[in-house]
C-alpha cells in the first residue's frame, strides 16, 4: 500500500485541484495573451492519466461548483479502486488549479494540481504535488486528463 | 502472458491515424465534433505499463483499421512486435475498438480499447484493458 500511495501521489494521479485560487506554491500560468479558458471549461467528465511511477487513470466529474468526485485505478492493483475527491478551477490565462484527495485502503492522502489547459480545452496536463499523506511531501508526478464528451 | 508484458514486448499500440486532419477548428469546447477521418493517419503510440515505455509507429485508415505498425522497446531500429485491430470514433471524440498485440516471439493478446482525441484531433489518450481488468495508459500524437 506504501508504494500505491506514493504512486498515487508522486504519480500523480489525478488532479483535483481544488482549492481554489491558486496558492501561493502554485505556479500561474503565463498570460500567452492568445487564447482564454472560461470557468466552466473544468465542468466535465475527464479521464486523467498518469505514467509517473506505477501507471494509473482516474474517471472523474466536475460539477459546476468545481468539485471533483470519482474512482482512481492503479496498474498493479487493476481490481481495487480508490476514492477521489477535491476541488479545481481554471483561469482566464488557461492556468489550471485546486486539490486533490485520494482515499486509499482507508489512508487519505493530499495533492495541489498545477496544470495547463490546451486551447482547444479539451485536455490538461500538468503535476500533481503531493502535500501530505504520502510518504515524500513536495515530491511530483505528471498527469495528461482527457476531457470525455457527453453531450 | 499479461496485455502488461505483451504491450511492452510487442509494443503494443495502436496507431490510429489519420489524415492530415481536416483543419478542424481549435475551438471546439462546445459543439466539436470528432469524425472517423480523423483517425486516417500516423500515430506515435506510448505505453506505460509499470516497466518501461514502449512506443510504436502506427497507421490507421479511414476505417480505423491498424493497416501497419511497428513497435520498439528500448532500442530504436530494432523491432519488437506489431500490433493490429480496429478502432472506431464518435462524434463525441470517445474511440473505442480493439487492439491485438504480438511480439516477435508469436505471442499476442488483445485489448479493449478507450481513448479519447482531443478537439484538434492532433492526439488522443486512454487505456489499453486485458482481462482481469490489468491496463497500460497510452498517449498518441498524430506524426503526419
Amino acid at each position: 500500500m506504501y508504494a500505491k500511495l506514493t504512486a498515487a501521489i508522486v504519480a500523480g494521479l489525478f488532479v483535483c485541484a481544488g482549492a481554489v485560487s491558486a496558492s501561493a506554491d502554485v505556479a500561474p500560468a503565463k498570460d500567452n495573451g492568445k487564447f482564454k479558458c472560461p470557468g466552466k471549461a473544468v465542468k466535465s467528465d475527464w479521464m486523467l492519466l498518469s505514467a509517473s511511477g506505477d501507471p494509473s487513470y482516474c474517471r472523474l466529474k466536475v460539477n459546476s461548483k468545481n468539485k471533483i468526485s470519482g474512482n482512481c485505478f492503479f496498474s498493479d492493483e487493476p481490481n481495487s479502486k480508490s476514492k477521489a475527491s477535491g476541488t479545481i478551477e481554471v483561469n482566464n490565462n488557461c492556468a489550471v488549479s485546486g486539490k486533490l484527495t485520494l482515499k486509499i485502503d482507508g489512508v487519505t492522502s493530499t495533492g495541489t494540481i498545477q496544470a495547463n489547459m490546451t486551447k482547444s480545452q479539451t485536455t490538461i496536463l500538468g503535476i500533481l504535488v503531493s502535500t501530505g499523506g504520502g510518504p515524500d511531501k513536495n515530491a511530483f508526478g505528471t498527469f495528461t486528463a482527457v476531457r470525455i464528451e457527453k453531450n | 502472458m499479461s496485455i502488461r508484458t505483451i504491450l511492452l514486448v510487442a509494443g503494443a499500440f495502436t496507431a490510429l491515424a489519420a489524415a492530415p486532419v481536416a483543419a478542424q477548428s481549435i475551438e471546439p469546447q462546445k459543439g466539436y465534433q470528432c469524425k472517423a477521418k480523423y483517425l486516417a493517419a500516423d500515430w506515435m503510440v506510448i505505453f506505460y505499463d509499470g516497466d518501461d515505455p514502449t512506443y510504436c509507429e502506427a497507421t490507421l485508415d479511414k476505417s480505423g483499421k491498424i493497416t501497419s505498425s511497428s513497435c520498439f522497446e528500448n532500442k530504436i531500429g530494432k523491432v519488437a512486435g506489431s500490433l493490429s485491430g480496429k478502432l472506431s470514433i464518435t462524434k463525441h471524440c470517445a474511440i473505442t475498438g480493439t487492439v491485438t498485440a504480438k511480439a516477435k516471439s508469436g505471442e499476442s493478446e488483445k485489448g479493449s480499447a478507450e481513448f479519447y482525441m482531443d478537439a484538434a484531433a492532433t492526439s488522443f489518450a486512454g487505456i489499453v484493458k486485458a482481462k482481469g481488468d490489468e491496463f497500460a495508459v497510452v498517449q498518441a500524437i498524430r506524426m503526419k
